[in-house]
């Protein structure tokens, strides 16, 4: 560069950086969709791991209007009574006590993602043995929190799962909290069993919560 | 501030976000019972 150029150089004027315009968008218009975007991240993220303790309450301890408001059928879960309702509902479990009715999914651990999941090296509920069915207590976007409320499932009740175009119905017979390396829980069984199990205490993955059933009788 | 540092720093808090997100699955994925 000459001396010359140099000197041309200076007597231009300065950018102004603080409203730089691109052809379509100005850069403080874009700040702000980035300051909305941000706005709502956040708030997903704290208000996600407690939404559906929220919604549990709204359904259980509030009068019918907030029901409505987070869509909550006031016909709570039932176990399918007749064979066509059975047929119906193909692969499921069923617990009434926490409002619950998931599809069972089978196949490797990206079934996980889809809901509650029958471990494929445990047993069938027609096979007898220990049939172990594991789902998520929380997640932000890796599958449903399916068992966010298995916690408050108490002994003795009753869990129903529809399998193959029968009914078999379970009854609780001890929860439990073990390390996530106790493999003995998903070991075989010479009487028929359920196992349910998920992380715990929520929000961590230090613990497995454990919920035993055994059979009480089959349709 | 300028717009642009806002920008950058938009950007990072954004990043960090997503980030927390993808930790947070990966975390889940590693839950089934032998794999702690």
């Amino acid at each position: 560069m000459v001396t010359g150029d140099y000197a041309i150089l200076k007597l231009m004027p300065k950018p102004d950086t603080t409203h730089i315009n691109f052809s379509f968008i100005s850069l403080k218009t874009c700040n702000d969709w980035l300051s909305r975007l941000l706005a709502g991240l956040a708030v997903f993220i704290i208000v996600a791991p407690f939404w559906p303790q929220v919604t549990w309450w709204m359904r259980h301890d509030s009068p019918a209007p907030v029901q409505k408001l987070v869509g909550h059928t006031a016909a709570p879960v039932k176990a399918p009574a007749t064979q066509a309702q059975i047929n119906a509902a193909g692969d499921q479990l069923i617990i009434p006590a926490i409002d619950m009715k998931e599809t069972i999914h089978e196949g490797d651990k990206r079934a996980l993602r889809l809901g509650v999941w029958r471990r494929p090296n445990t047993s069938t509920p027609d096979g007898g043995g220990n049939t172990v069915i594991v789902g998520h207590r929380f997640t932000y976007a890796a599958g449903a929190a399916v068992f966010y409320n298995l916690d408050k499932i108490q002994v003795n009740d009753p869990i129903t799962l529809t399998w193959r175009g029968r009914a078999y119905i379970y009854k609780v017979t001890e929860t439990k909290v073990v390390a996530p390396s106790e493999l003995s829980v998903e070991a075989a069984t010479q009487k028929p069993r359920l196992t349910l199990y998920t992380c715990t205490p929520l929000w961590t993955s230090k613990s497995r919560l454990v919920i035993v059933a055994e059979p009480v009788e089959a349709s | 501030m300028k717009e642009w540092q806002r920008t950058i720093i938009l950007l990072i808090l954004l990043a960090l976000g997503i980030g927390f997100l993808i930790w947070s699955n990966h975390q889940a994925d590693v839950n089934i019972l032998h794999t702690s």
